[in-house]
């Protein structure tokens, strides 16, 4: 197995907090790979130091097997670096950026002509050339910045919670061009806090408190949940899950949009008996019970506790 | 090398696309010139003044005519009575009083001592000593005039030698008080520019979150400070180019020196208030941030450069911080050049300053510019 970003044990700390606390992930050539975690987690600090914009307090990594601290230069010239508030030159029309990027990563003239047709077609941005970037929208802003930072060809691509602030519609386009990029051979780090995001990646790692947790295929990660899962759907909700709560009897109770996600050691038979009794000395009416496969949430939720 | 060709490519862009900022630049420093090179001026004409004249014959009507025809003093008002003349000072109606006693005529006949009373309000302390001054050369005058009349009718002796000084200015012969400070303002409108402008500029990209990207880009770290800063030098020469022409047709300011050595310094100086712009723009996080800092230096080094306030006139203690300011050599410099015609063996301390506080702080700033985030 070739690695294309290895992460050895990088730690860094601002002041007294801890972003980084000797941080350890290896990054597969060619695979998509998401790390997710709660703001704060240390996702951008990480990004920021592999593409130099920070120096780690110890520890090192390596970009295609090159130094990332010794050989910054090398480094940048081959990997591609979407910040989280990706700013173009607001006064600067779609073409004007890209080509200002190509010219500062030395594309040739010629070559970068081909390339600007090439991104501008693969992120429809096309009728859009001269408009200037103030002008587009949120979700173009957004193409326009892939653009920019794939018009270098990188070969390892860092993004940084790409599609926040996009619409629905957007961001399913956004991550269908990363798929496609991935299948030209480019390895992406991207972080995000969409769980369903994660869900395209072919391996993700959950960071919280600058430590990576567990890393796996998205497949894998729910059967790393060895309790029983009852899904709850009842009136009041809210109030319900402060009520199971205060009975003390369950493992966990979470809230998941209406529904209730409610974990136990104890056979489902007996929770959901459990249950109904708690609730019904609460007035509450229950209008579903039922078992449920854990997903990606329900284990990272699990684990932060 | 290409590369800062780029940045100054994209930045020369995004100049002309900025309105206000052309704005700013050009049209800003035009009117400063236009308007400051009028209200910069320490001359103190139009004085305000009531007279009092409470003797009225012929030779008191004589003093006060010289008074008026000085075109010094704006004689508004006569008034009759001493008692009412603090009203005129109350109202800021006169700045002068100036009172004729009776019997003055017929003193001065009998050569009895005689006094004329000059009341003056001292609020404006500088404009009051100048009037004081113009006063006591009226009178001067006045008595000289009389005293030779005298004589000769007395002794019947018309050829009267008195010492009179022949006086010559030089360099500044009209003594227009204009050549000497419009010189001043360019040099003020030429630091204001590059300072601030390419402050701003560097703070804006960080301010946006392109410079992010700039950091990320294999690019050095002098490639992209010199494609910056380049843009600004030359909109610096523009606005100096710009100035030099507007004092030279507008105000007639005569340019005695060689324009070639104001150009020589000006490129050193630049490295001085580009210098600063960059110290500015790593320390500040907003153009806000930016736009104070540099006026609270550009504040200082205005007032330590002798634009108003000769350094002469400063207290020694004061004299000494001057030294630290490079808008005092450069200052000194174009005025010397403008208006004496001075040429490099007069004023090379002035270039090694300028060097050594160019290359000093553009040192420091650029060290002080990271290429990583903090």
């Amino acid at each position: 197995m070739t690695y294309d970003i290895n992460i050895v044990d990088v730690s860094k700390r601002f002041g007294s907090t801890v972003a980084l606390d000797g941080l350890t992930l290896n990054v597969r050539q060619g695979e998509m790979f998401g790390l997710i975690g709660p703001d704060g987690a240390g996702k951008t600090t990480l990004l920021r130091i592999l593409c130099g914009l920070y120096l780690a307090d110890a520890g090192h990594h390596l970009l295609a097997g090159v130094d990332g601290r010794k050989k910054m230069r090398t480094v940048r010239s081959f990997i591609g670096y979407m910040p989280q508030r990706f700013s173009l030159y607001p006064d600067l029309s779609v073409a004007e950026n890209m080509r200002f990027f190509a010219d500062l990563f030395q594309v040739p003239h010629k070559e970068r002509e081909i390339r600007l047709q090439r991104l501008l077609e693969f992120s429809r941005l096309g009728p859009f050339i001269d408009r200037r970037a103030h002008a587009l929208s949120g979700g173009m802003k957004q193409k326009l910045a892939l653009s920019c930072t794939l018009i270098h060809t990188p070969k390892i691509l860092l993004l940084d919670e790409p599609s926040t602030g996009v619409d629905p519609v957007s961001r399913r386009e956004f991550w269908s061009i990363l798929a496609e990029l991935r299948g030209q051979g480019v390895t992406i780090l991207v972080t995000t806090p969409y769980m369903d995001e994660a869900a395209r990646c072919d391996r993700i790692a959950f960071i919280h408190k600058g430590k990576i947790l567990v890393t796996d295929e998205p497949t894998a990660i729910p059967s790393l949940f060895k309790k029983n899962l009852l899904e709850l759907h009842c009136r009041q909700h809210v109030m319900a899950a402060r009520f199971l709560e205060q009975s003390r009897a369950f493992e966990s109770v979470k809230i998941f949009g209406d529904r209730l996600h409610v974990s136990s050691h104890k056979p489902n038979a007996q929770t959901t008996r459990l249950i109904k009794s708690t609730l019904a000395a609460a007035n509450i009416d229950v209008i579903s019970i039922k078992p449920v496969q854990a997903r990606i949430e329900d284990v990272f939720v699990e684990l932060l506790q | 090398m290409h590369r800062i060709k780029y940045i100054i490519q994209k930045e020369f862009r995004q100049i002309r696309r900025d309105r206000p900022m052309l704005i700013i630049l050009f049209l800003l420093p035009i009117v400063q010139l236009l308007i400051l090179g009028y209200v910069v001026s320490s001359e103190v004409k139009n004085i305000r003044t009531v007279i009092c004249d409470l003797d009225n014959t012929p030779l008191s009507r004589d003093l006060v005519g010289r008074l008026i025809n000085s075109g010094y003093f704006d004689v508004k008002y006569f008034e009759a009575s001493e008692s009412q003349l603090p009203q005129y000072f109350d109202l800021g109606k006169a700045m002068v009083a100036l009172v004729i006693p009776r019997h003055f005529a017929r003193d001065l006949a009998r050569n009895k001592p005689t006094q004329i009373q000059v009341l003056m309000d001292g609020q404006d302390s500088n404009s009051a000593v100048i009037a004081m001054g113009y006063i006591g050369g009226i009178l001067e005058n006045f008595l000289t005039d009389r005293l030779t009349r005298q004589m000769a009718e007395y002794a019947g002796v018309l050829d009267i030698h008195l010492v009179t000084p022949v006086i010559r200015v030089w360099y500044n012969e009209d003594l227009k008080y204009s050549n000497f400070m419009v010189p001043g303002i360019v040099v003020f409108l030429l630091t204001m520019v590059t300072s601030l402008v390419s402050a701003m500029g560097l703070v804006r990209e960080r301010e946006l979150g392109t410079l992010e990207q700039l950091l990320v880009a294999p690019i050095k770290k002098h490639e992209l400070l010199i494609g910056k800063l380049i843009p600004f030098a030359i909109l610096g020469f523009v606005v100096l180019t710009l100035g030099i022409a507007l004092a030279k047709v507008w105000y007639d300011i005569p340019i005695v020196g060689n324009l070639g050595l104001i150009a020589l310094f000006s490129f050193l100086y630049l490295f001085s208030t580009l210098g600063i712009g960059l110290f500015v723009s790593a320390s500040a996080r907003t153009q806000q941030q930016a736009m104070f800092m540099t006026f609270f230096l550009l504040v200082f080094f205005m007032l330590m450069s002798g634009f108003f306030v000769p350094i002469e006139n400063m207290p020694e203690s004061i004299q000494y911080v001057t030294y630290l300011n490079p808008m005092r050599y450069f200052m000194l410099v174009v005025r010397e050049v403008f208006i004496k015609g001075a040429n490099l063996s007069h004023l090379y301390w002035q270039g090694i300053a300028l060097l050594i506080f160019g290359s000093g702080i553009f040192t420091f700033a650029t060290m002080r510019f990271q290429k990583r985030m903090k």
